[in-house]
């Protein structure tokens, strides 16, 4: 299979730790349709503290990153990523519908993905999740 | 590539290790290295804190002195050795490290190889970038927090029965923490972001680190390991140095 006929879809925003993370993982879930979280316990992100769901349908993976013992941040990090061969409208249907709602047809960014980080934060800032893309 | 930065204690094992002073490979030369045929390519690779020419990695954070005392109790392993007097009488962990050095010795070797693909493309986004890996692969022993059936430390490929006191479910074996210390691809990311996967820099990576982690499944050498496509962690070199136990870095094919 090429790598160019696979789709990219990605999305980082950084949310005010302002509550406790499983906290936001339980709000993230009544916002989102049909995931739920659980801790990341293999150690894939190391010490960083994390909860991911995966939406069945779709196959969209979420993760909730928090902030490592010892360390000091006022944000925690939410993404999704799902590499699929779907034409992205095709996609966009069986996305969870809050999902659904904030993805459109865009290019592909300079690194190879769709990006949908500014999409995200504003669907959940609008909904009381106060977001803002990830940046340097 | 030469001394980075302050280094670390080693937590267990070929352990001991101040942070100050010249680096230098560790017990390798004997147990770890000698059974694998990779010892020349360990001692030079570390012993004074430079780079090698033609060794395989660099394991960072022992003194010279702290070598000598390392080999000492690393000749125990050496049948004439073992019989010599005065020698310090080896612990449970270290004895589990020691026992374990072979086989991690020719893991680490064929990680080593198998890398290469990877590197290069890692080596396309920053060129100064360092690449390496740590954890219980190269500490010969899983962290505190996983323990065996009666509660003592396990070797890095050993049987996890508990984790921070509660039945270990997950899956068993062990993988490679695999890190890049690069101070410019940190930059690109948040400073809230404490995971850096560097595939989000470049999506070509990720296929380049799937064929790496379908090489590693399919070597039978590596059949203890987990099955996950490897990931890389960026850290800036303030981040790394923050870091306990030590860590390997490999070298590319044009300078082993």
């Amino acid at each position: 299979m090429s790598e160019y006929l696979i789709n990219d879809i990605i999305a980082e925003v950084e949310i005010f730790s302002t509550k406790p993370l499983i906290a936001v993982a339980q709000r993230l879930e009544e916002l989102i349709d049909g995931i739920n979280f659980t801790p990341e316990q293999t150690g894939r992100f190391e010490e960083v503290p994390a909860f991911i769901a995966t939406d069945i349908q779709s196959g969209m993976e979420f993760v909730l990153l928090g902030i490592p013992e010892g360390e000091v941040s006022d944000a925690y990090i939410f993404e999704f990523s799902i590499e699929t061969e779907l034409p992205i409208l095709e996609f966009k249907r069986i996305a969870p519908a809050f999902i659904n709602r904030l993805i459109v047809e865009k290019n592909v960014n300079s690194r190879g993905y769709l990006d949908y980080s500014d999409e995200l934060a504003a669907a959940l800032s609008a909904n009381g999740v106060v977001a803002s893309r990830a940046l340097p | 590539m030469g001394f980075i930065g302050m280094l670390n204690p080693l937590e267990r094992g070929f352990g001991l290790v101040p942070t100050s002073g010249r680096v230098a490979s560790g017990i390798e030369s004997t147990a770890f290295a000698r059974e694998a045929g990779v010892v020349e390519n360990v001692v030079r690779a570390g012993y004074g804190g430079e780079r090698s020419t033609n060794g395989l990695i660099n394991r960072v954070g022992a003194t010279a002195s702290d070598i000598d005392a390392l080999l000492s109790k690393a000749t125990l392993t050496d049948e004439r050795a073992a019989t010599g007097a005065g020698r310090a009488p080896l612990s449970f962990e270290d004895k589990l490290v020691v026992q374990g050095d072979a086989s991690r010795a020719k893991i680490v070797q064929s990680i080593g190889d198998m890398v290469q693909p990877s590197l290069e493309k890692i080596l396309e986004l920053d060129p100064h970038a360092r690449v390496g890996f740590r954890g219980s692969l190269v500490d010969g022993l899983k962290n505190e927090t996983k323990l065996g059936p009666n509660g003592e430390r396990v070797a890095f490929d050993g049987t996890v029965t508990t984790k921070n006191g509660k039945p270990y479910t997950d899956p068993q074996g062990y993988d490679a923490d695999f890190f890049i210390i690069s101070d410019d691809l940190a930059a690109q990311f948040s400073k809230r972001a404490f995971f850096k996967d560097v595939t989000k820099l470049d999506k070509t990576l990720k296929s380049t680190f799937q064929e790496f982690g379908d090489a590693m499944q399919a070597n039978p050498l590596l059949q203890g390991m987990k099955r996950e496509r490897p990931s890389f962690r960026i850290y800036s070199t303030e981040e790394l140095s923050k870091k306990s136990g030590s860590q390997y870095y490999f070298l590319t094919d044009e300078k082993r």
